[in-house]
Order: structure tokens, then C-alpha cells, then sequence
């Protein structure tokens, strides 16, 4: 079974919830749920995120890819896009997304400086991402993202209606200027239900940080 | 004969060996006060020496500087390391052998940091997911970096001791091509045999279906996007191809090998756009030149006085045939590049070799030249060109063992692979000496 340092570096170039999910898939793919079970007992407790991915999929209930459309929706008729936090799942195909809709959109990600990446190539992956591609914005930038028709958008890795589990940047980021400075600060619930275990390498904020908390499960139940 | 500028050369060579970060002023320090020495005894003015640098040597190094650096924007050797890694699956004992067959083809065509710069980083992805030791990752980084420079002597452009036979007017590409390719793939398969089958790198390391497939999948999810960019690909590699038609089958005296890469590598930067300036920007790396710059005014400034000949002459003077005296004069050149690195005993030894060349004949000697200078550049981590590049990339990826212990590359962990790597490479130097030396 791969290490924590071989799950942390696909974390960091992926996503938590992204690297989580392309791990329980193989396992689940080569070794059933007995491949699960293994993986979840050797990094749940280290990784909450895929500890709750895994014991999901154990559950029959798979984590699947996050319906980008509510977010897209609530994005409507903005210029620039700041996520905060990487997650490959959510950024590339929401940054498609907006260039097919407004070709001017810029979309940019400010990375979880927790978590050990090779900088390099994760922004030519990002680069690549449509026509105008997805930036890399250091973390003392974010302000060059603001403006009347901008957001900030981060993944929560679950809620229970009053604290939110989100990448450690965004606590760095948020403050009183940044909520006025933004039209929306938009909170994708990804994983719904709170982690089981102690959210390791994330930050816990109050969810009222958020203009409005999307779902990212399924269409139907999108606006919360 | 004054021994000055000798005494200068030598001295410099150990400076730069022993403090690498000054190696630049100490070696320009040294060919100035070799110049001015040469100028206060009569012997030759600033002038005469400075004309006599091969230019040709480093116009062809810059314009390959460029080829390697379009290939490295066009991002082909990073797909193909990811395609092969992808098929190829994550087995710890096949990762030894395709990271090194793709470093030769590789370093074969770029340069040897390019060819690390693009190719490890992908490596260190599927080291990180399969799982390492430190005696793997010695064995495989050690693999890599000697498979490295046997892929820059396979062939004319490879790397800088066969630019030099070429831009100098020493051997043809054809000549080169055909003699050191076979050479340099046999002791690539005689290594690989004996590191496989007798070392077994991977022997200590446990890896279950369920890891292969996740890494597989996480090294083809990091360079989901990564595409060759045809804009940059296609102008470089019809380039570097009709540059190699030029240089196989055009006489040199119609269009010497300098010259060619002269025409052809502004043509295909013009051709490449943004990519293409970029590239000459980021090639011409002001401190190599220099630093070859004023190893040619040493290695003038010394072959002024006479002392190559008197070497040579001393070697020609040895009771053994001429093969024999080949032989110790190939293994001579691999002890002193492992000790002195490849720039400095090559561009003093070539000199040497001219003398040895009266006895045999020419192709023979600076092939064996060639390969004994790729021996001595795999004994050492830091005789390697590309072994202080790699050995700051595995600092920086912090990789661990499976017990938790930090996993290091530094000079002793490489030592072992490359006692072996001379052995082999140095054996195949020797018996091309005993072969075709007669």
C-alpha cells in the first residue's frame, strides 16, 4: 500500500478529496473492499478526507465526482474566479465551464502551502486547462482576483450547519476586507457529512464565512 | 619549457574540483595569469591565444543548448517517460532498467541536465507511490546518471567531450556515430545485466497489485494535461533531423559541423515563436561559457609552452606497442575525469591524444578517449554532469523509506554504482583499445 508521503504528494498536486477518490477507485478496481478496508486502516487516520472517501465506498455509497452545475450557476456573471485550495475535480471542469460561458473569465487557484507539491508541474497541468488556462496565485495575491464580479470558492470537506472543514489557505485568506471585496465567497460542500476523524491538514471556519454553501453531491439536492 | 602555466592548469583544475561554487572566477583567474605569463616571457601575446580557442566548440555547445531547451519546452521526453512508466507498470526492478534505457535515449540527443530536468521528476512520482529504500534509490539514480552519460557519448551531440572531437575537427559525426554507438550500447547492456542479475536493486522491496495500479493511475493523473506542443515539437524535430542529414552526409569542407548548427538552430527558433526566444535566452548560460572559455586559454596557454607534446612523446616512448600505450592512456583519462571532471580532462587530453594519433590511428584513439571519459564521468557523483542536479532533486523530494528513515543520494551512496559503471565502461574502453588499436 502507498505511504502517507505518496498519498500527501498527490494531495497537494490533486486535491484531498480528488487524490482520495483516485485511491479508493484502484483499490476498489485491483482488490475489492478488502483493498479499501487496507487502504482506509493505513491512511484514514493520517488523511481524514480519504478516511471518509473510503469508508463511503465500503458503505456502497461511492463518493463520486461533484456536480460542478450549482456552482457554475451561482457563478453566473462573474468575470474572475479565485479557488482557494486545489481540487482538481471541481477546478478544471468549473474553469471549462466559465470559458464556454464567458471566454474573458479568468480563474486562478491559491495552493495549500501544507502539503508537498511540485510546483511546476502542477501549473502546467493548469495551464493547460482550456483556452486561457487556470493561474497559480500566490497567497499574498489574492486581492489582483477581487472585485464586483468576482468570487472566492473553497471545498469544505463536510459540515454540520455551523463549523466547516476547509483547506488551511482559507482561513488565511478570510477576513472582514476579503468578504467585502468579493461579490460572492461561495463553500462546496463535498462530502456533506462531517469527518469521522481529526481534520488533519485542514482548518475548521464557522460556515457562516460563506455567501452561500453549495452541495456538491447531485444536482437535486445542490442549493442547501 | 616553462612549467607556469602547467602549474597553473593543475592548480586550477584541483581549485575548482575542491570549491565548485567558485569554480568560475578561480578557472578566469587562472587563464589570465596564464595569458600574462605567456605574454612576459615572449612566448605568445593575449592575442595568438585568445584566437586560438575553439569557437567552433562553443558555438556548437550554445546552438545544442537551444535544441535542448525547445525539446524541453515541446515536453516530448516528459510524455514519453510517463507513456513508458504508465505501460511499463510500477514494478520496483523494471523501473531500474526503463529509467535508464530512456535516459540514454535521451541524453543521446539533449544534454544531460535536460534530459534529468525532464525525466526525474516523473521517476520521483513513481518512486514516491511504489515505495523505496536507500540502497534502491542509490542503485537506481546511480543507474540513471550512468546510463546518462553513456547516452551523451553514444553520440556527436550528445554531450560535451563528443562535441569537442567534433567541433575541434578531430572526427567526423559519421565516424563517431558508428563507432561509439555499438560501444556505448554494449556496456549500457553489459551494465544493466550485471546490476539486474547480480545486484537486484529491488530485492528488499515488497509491492502488492493494489500499489501498482494506484501508481500507475496517480503518474498519469500528475501530468493529466501535459501534452507535446506541436508548435514547439514539429519545427525542432524537423530541424534537429535535417541538422543530422547535414552533418551525416554533407563533407565537412563544404559545411563544417559548427556551421551547420550555426544555419540551423536560429532557423528553427525563428520557427518555434515565443518558445524559440525563450529558449535562446535561457541556453546561453553565460557562466558555462565562460568557464570553457577559460579552460581553453589554460589548455592554450600549456600547449604553447610544448608540454602536450613532451607527454605524448613521453607516452610514444613507453617499451609497449602502441596499444598497449593507448591502453594506459585510457585508463589514465578515466581516472583523471573522475577525479578532475569531463570539461578540464578533456579539453587537456584531446591535445595529448593528437601525439598518440602518429602511432594509431586517429577515430581509434578519441573513441577510446570518448569512452574513458565516460567511465571517469560515472565514478564519481561529482564527476557526473548531471550528479549535483540530481543529488539537489532528491534533497529537495524529502523522500522516506518504508521504516520512516530520510532517504539520501550523496557522494557514498553513488560511490558503489559507480566503481562498477567504471569498471564496465573502462572494460569496453580497453577492449576497444586491444581490438581496434592493432
Amino acid at each position: 500500500m502507498p505511504g502517507a508521503d505518496a498519498f500527501a504528494l498527490v494531495a497537494g498536486e490533486l486535491g484531498m478529496l480528488s487524490a482520495a477518490r483516485l485511491f479508493v477507485n484502484e483499490a476498489e478496481a485491483a482488490g475489492g473492499h478488502g483493498a479499501i478496508g487496507d487502504l482506509k486502516a493505513a491512511l484514514g487516520s493520517a488523511f481524514p478526507v480519504l478516511d471518509a472517501v473510503a469508508g463511503r465506498a465500503l458503505a456502497d455509497d461511492p463518493v463520486r465526482a461533484p456536480s460542478i452545475t450549482p456552482v457554475v450557476e451561482a457563478l453566473a456573471g462573474c468575470t474572475r474566479v479565485l479557488f482557494v485550495g486545489l481540487e482538481v475535480d471541481c477546478v478544471e471542469p468549473v474553469a471549462r465551464a466559465l470559458a464556454a460561458q464567458v471566454p474573458s473569465a479568468t480563474v486562478g487557484v491559491i495552493l495549500d502551502m501544507n502539503l508537498p507539491h511540485d510546483e511546476a508541474r502542477v501549473r502546467a497541468n493548469l495551464e493547460a486547462v482550456g483556452e486561457r488556462g487556470v493561474s497559480l496565485v500566490p497567497l499574498t495575491s489574492f486581492q489582483r482576483f477581487s472585485g464586483h464580479k468576482s468570487a472566492l470558492v473553497t471545498a469544505i470537506y463536510g459540515t454540520d450547519g455551523f463549523r466547516a472543514a476547509v483547506c488551511s489557505s482559507w482561513v488565511r485568506i478570510f477576513g472582514p476586507d476579503a468578504r467585502t471585496q468579493f461579490r460572492s465567497l461561495l463553500g462546496w460542500n463535498l462530502l456533506g457529512a462531517p469527518l469521522n476523524e481529526y481534520p488533519r491538514w485542514l482548518s475548521e471556519t464557522s460556515a457562516s464565512d460563506f455567501t452561500e454553501l453549495i452541495s456538491g453531491r447531485s444536482n437535486a439536492e445542490a442549493r442547501v | 619549457m616553462s612549467t607556469i602555466p602547467a602549474l597553473l592548469l593543475v592548480g586550477a583544475v584541483i581549485a575548482q574540483a575542491a570549491l565548485p561554487r567558485r569554480r568560475v572566477p578561480i578557472v578566469v583567474l587562472a587563464a589570465a595569469l596564464a595569458v600574462l605569463e605567456a605574454g612576459l616571457s615572449g612566448r605568445a601575446s593575449a592575442r595568438q591565444i585568445v584566437g586560438a580557442v575553439p569557437w567552433d566548440v562553443l558555438i556548437l555547445l550554445v546552438a545544442l543548448g537551444v535544441v535542448s531547451e525547445l525539446f524541453r519546452a515541446s515536453r516530448v521526453f516528459e510524455r514519453v517517460a510517463v507513456l513508458i512508466s504508465a505501460r511499463g507498470g510500477a514494478n520496483p526492478a523494471r523501473l531500474v532498467l526503463i529509467g535508464a534505457v530512456v535516459m540514454y535515449a535521451a541524453s543521446g540527443l539533449v544534454n544531460n541536465l535536460t534530459a534529468i530536468l525532464l525525466v526525474l521528476p516523473v521517476l520521483l512520482v513513481l518512486l514516491r507511490q511504489v515505495g523505496t529504500s536507500q540502497r534502491h534509490l542509490s542503485w537506481t539514480l546511480g543507474v540513471i546518471l550512468v546510463a546518462c552519460n553513456l547516452g551523451g557519448a553514444a553520440t556527436p551531440i550528445g554531450d560535451f567531450p563528443a562535441i569537442l572531437l567534433l567541433g575541434a575537427g578531430a572526427m567526423e559525426f559519421n565516424d563517431y556515430l558508428l563507432r561509439a554507438l555499438p560501444l556505448t550500447l554494449a556496456a549500457l547492456v553489459l551494465f544493466l545485466a550485471l546490476v539486474a542479475l547480480v545486484v537486484r536493486p529491488a530485492r528488499d522491496l515488497r509491492t502488492s497489485p493494489v500499489t501498482e495500479r494506484i501508481t500507475v493511475a496517480v503518474v498519469r493523473a500528475l501530468h493529466r494535461n501535459l501534452r507535446i506542443e506541436p508548435r514547439v515539437f514539429v519545427p525542432s524535430a524537423i530541424g534537429l533531423v535535417a541538422m543530422l542529414l547535414a552533418w551525416a552526409f554533407v563533407p565537412t569542407r563544404l559545411l563544417p559541423p559548427e556551421l551547420v548548427a550555426w544555419l540551423g538552430v536560429p532557423l528553427v527558433a525563428l520557427a518555434t515563436g515565443r518558445a524559440g526566444l525563450r529558449a535562446v535566452r535561457s541556453a546561453v548560460d553565460p557562466e558555462a561559457t565562460l568557464f570553457l572559455f577559460a579552460l581553453f586559454v589554460l589548455v592554450g596557454a600549456v600547449q604553447q609552452t610544448g608540454m602536450f607534446d613532451a607527454l605524448a612523446a613521453e607516452l610514444l616512448a613507453l617499451p609497449l606497442p602502441p596499444r598497449a600505450q593507448l591502453v594506459v592512456f585510457a585508463l589514465a583519462a578515466g581516472i583523471l575525469t573522475g577525479v578532475f571532471s569531463a570539461g578540464p580532462s578533456m579539453a587537456a587530453l584531446l591535445v595529448v591524444a593528437g601525439g598518440l594519433t602518429r602511432a594509431v590511428e586517429p577515430d581509434v584513439v578519441y573513441v577510446a578517449l570518448a569512452l574513458s571519459v565516460c567511465a571517469g564521468s560515472s565514478l564519481f557523483l561529482t564527476a557526473a554532469t548531471a550528479g549535483p542536479l540530481a543529488q539537489g532533486m532528491i534533497e529537495r523530494a524529502q523522500l522516506t523509506a518504508a521504516d520512516g528513515e530520510p532517504i539520501r543520494f550523496a557522494f557514498f551512496d553513488f560511490l558503489r554504482t559507480g566503481l562498477v559503471a567504471f569498471c564496465v565502461i573502462e572494460g569496453v574502453a580497453i577492449a576497444w583499445c586491444l581490438v581496434a588499436g592493432g
